[in-house]
């Protein structure tokens, strides 16, 4: 056979493991800030505005996302259970401007081995907020909230987004562009599974009260943030049509 | 301070150190790459430039290892990095160590003692690539999978320890010799030592 | 008795990968990349076999939304043949044309080249919904379609 290297092709070894790593290897987050702020700052030398480097950051990131996707669900074979059973509730706390609803799931069936796809709103956004963000990220979203006026619209929020904790992002280019990166992932995920959608980064200010950290400190040595990220999801009207009919 | 005391040096530092997925890491990195080389399309360059970057976090992250060994009680840089005997182990058991979590190893040194070699078995840079094979049809980014055969992937950390050697004021030649993606065993880091800087902390460096 | 099957990969608007593998062979005899048998016959059947990939496409379109399995079972038949496919969880679909094999080797195979192609699209240099042009990949689903579909 023509595979002289094939002892040593990726495509034997299990995935991700390349170095003799195992799934879930961890670097130090300073090393992934420093690349982050050099892939930051690459972008920021060839963009004339800074909508131009939040475009060229979400792009970077959707490409990201689209193998995140496929990693995820591939690993979730393994472990996963799905459906998920959906609660609506309302929380003072969450609200927004427009209001949205916090949503808490909770698992119902026992896990299966079966390779999944996910082929409904809901379940994506579960996907997203709880898989892609804990393999991503080492934890859930710490919340996925629906708004009550547009139908189309949905909220992930995270307190302590990793990509701009630690980040040194030049002052006159804000938070915002940090977070694009992220914004980016979020859109390959959900593009990729067929769940078009713009998403965009916001940052939000922190309410007194709002958010305390479990444990202390969840990443150690970090100082809060007094921000919170907000990632808008907007799906595309042929998802919701589509998702529409399939609840029939 | 010893190599085994270094390696401890290491471990400690990497454990108080904040984490980040290793996956997220790789694949920002490789988005960083694929980039330069579908602006740069010359793979040669794309190294320059990895370089160049490298070299850039390298300058920031010398003074995060050297605080940081100092809050920890470590010793002062100065008694870390007698000779480049010393300092390739501070590189290799405190750096690599501390940022990445991954085991270096030094040795190779020239008889002349001015340059050795840094061994990683494992590469969190290149944890998802393979480079195009030399008979693959071309990869859509720019140059052909022949030419990608020239990229050096890895470069940034020549870049890095470049740029964090600058600091203490050692200038070096550094260079990926070995590669994993390249189908060698383990990848190896030659760095060769070009001057001794003269002002400042460089001023009690002695050479063997 | 075995027959050939015809293996592609089919991203958003085109293939991306396509492989005619005679399961006959349990050694390594098809040259990679090259297709199966190179006479008028099999390329009239190869033809045909497109034919029927072709327009089982969108019954597969159809019948993607209405289960979240990735393995899709047999979606269409044209006289003997059969055309079984897998979707990704990026809805990269896998189509295999067949005479008849059983689900659970059909859905082994699907799988373990499931595993290759998300190394596959790990890599950096990969991008999505581009041709494969990997040999190492094209070599492993042609191992992978002996070790099951023989």
């Amino acid at each position: 056979m023509a595979m002289s290297r094939s002892s040593t092709n990726i495509l034997d070894r299990p995935l991700g493991r390349s170095g003799g790593r195992a799934e879930g290897s961890v670097v130090s987050l300073s090393a992934f800030a420093y690349i982050y702020s050099e892939l930051v700052q690459y972008h920021q030398q060839r963009a004339a505005s800074i909508s131009e480097l939040e475009r060229r950051l979400e792009s970077a990131g959707y490409g990201v996302g689209l193998k995140v996707l496929e990693m995820t669900a591939y690993r979730a074979k393994e472990v996963s259970g799905r459906p998920w059973t959906i609660i609506l509730l309302l929380d003072a706390h969450c609200s927004f401007v427009p209001p949205f609803s916090l949503i808490r799931h909770r698992r119902r069936d026992p896990p299966s081995r079966q390779t999944k796809r996910e082929t409904r709103l809901m379940s994506i956004l579960h996907f997203v907020s709880s898989s892609v963000w804990k393999s991503l990220f080492g934890k859930a979203a710490d919340s996925l909230e629906r708004s009550i006026d547009h139908a189309d619209e949905y909220m992930i929020i995270d307190y302590e987004p990793i990509a701009s904790t630690f980040v040194s992002i030049p002052p006159d280019l804000g938070q915002l562009s940090a977070d694009a990166y992220v914004s980016g992932i979020v859109a390959g995920v959900l593009d990729g599974a067929g769940f078009t959608a713009r998403v965009t980064a916001h940052s939000v200010k922190v309410e007194e009260g709002e958010y305390t950290r479990q444990g202390g400190n969840i990443i150690p040595g970090i100082p809060p943030r007094k921000d919170k990220a907000v990632f808008l999801v907007k799906f595309s009207p042929e998802v919701l049509t589509r998702d529409a009919a399939l609840e029939r | 301070m010893s190599s085994s005391s270094k390696a401890q040096a290491g471990q400690a530092l990497w454990s108080k150190m904040p984490k980040a997925n290793a996956e997220l890491f790789a694949l920002t990195y490789g988005s960083l790459v694929t980039e330069l080389v579908r602006d740069y399309e010359d793979p040669i360059e794309v190294n320059t430039q990895l370089d160049r970057i490298g070299h850039s976090i390298g300058v920031r992250c010398v003074d995060e290892l050297l605080s940081k060994a100092d809050l920890a009680g470590l010793g002062a840089s100065s008694t870390m990095c007698a000779n480049l005997r010393d300092t390739a182990e501070v590189v290799a058991k405190v750096g690599f160590r501390m940022f990445l979590g991954i085991q270096a190893e030094v040795g190779g040194f020239s008889q002349d003692q001015r340059s050795f070699s840094i061994y990683l078995q494992e590469n969190p840079l290149s944890t998802f690539v393979e480079l195009p094979a030399a008979g693959d049809d071309d990869y859509q980014y720019g140059a052909g999978g022949d030419d990608l055969r020239k990229l050096k992937y890895s470069n940034l950390y020549c870049g890095v320890i470049r740029g964090a050697l600058e600091q203490v004021n050692l200038k070096v030649e550094c260079n990926i010799v070995r590669d994993t993606l390249k189908g060698d065993e383990l990848n190896e880091i030659r760095v060769e030592l070009k001057e001794v800087l003269s002002d400042g902390a460089g001023d009690d460096y002695k050479e063997e | 008795m075995s027959s050939p099957v015809l293996f592609v990969i089919v991203g958003r608007n085109e293939p991306l990968f396509e492989a005619e593998i005679d399961t006959a062979h349990s050694s390594a005899i098809d040259s990679p990349g090259g297709g199966g048998g190179g006479g008028q016959q099999s390329e009239l059947s190869t033809r045909q076999n497109y034919f029927v990939l072709h327009s089982a496409l969108d019954l597969v379109e159809k019948s993607a939304w209405t289960t979240n399995s990735m393995y899709l079972r047999v979606v269409d038949k044209v006289n003997q043949q059969q055309v079984s496919t897998f979707l990704t969880a990026a809805n990269v679909k896998f189509m295999l044309l067949h005479g008849g094999k059983g689900e659970d080797v059909i859905k082994n195979f699907f799988n373990e080249v499931y595993g290759y192609y998300v190394k596959l699209s790990m890599n950096p240099f990969y991008k999505y919904d581009t041709p494969i042009t990997s040999k190492a990949f094209d070599a492993r689903v042609r191992a992978a379609a002996r070790a099951y579909l023989s």
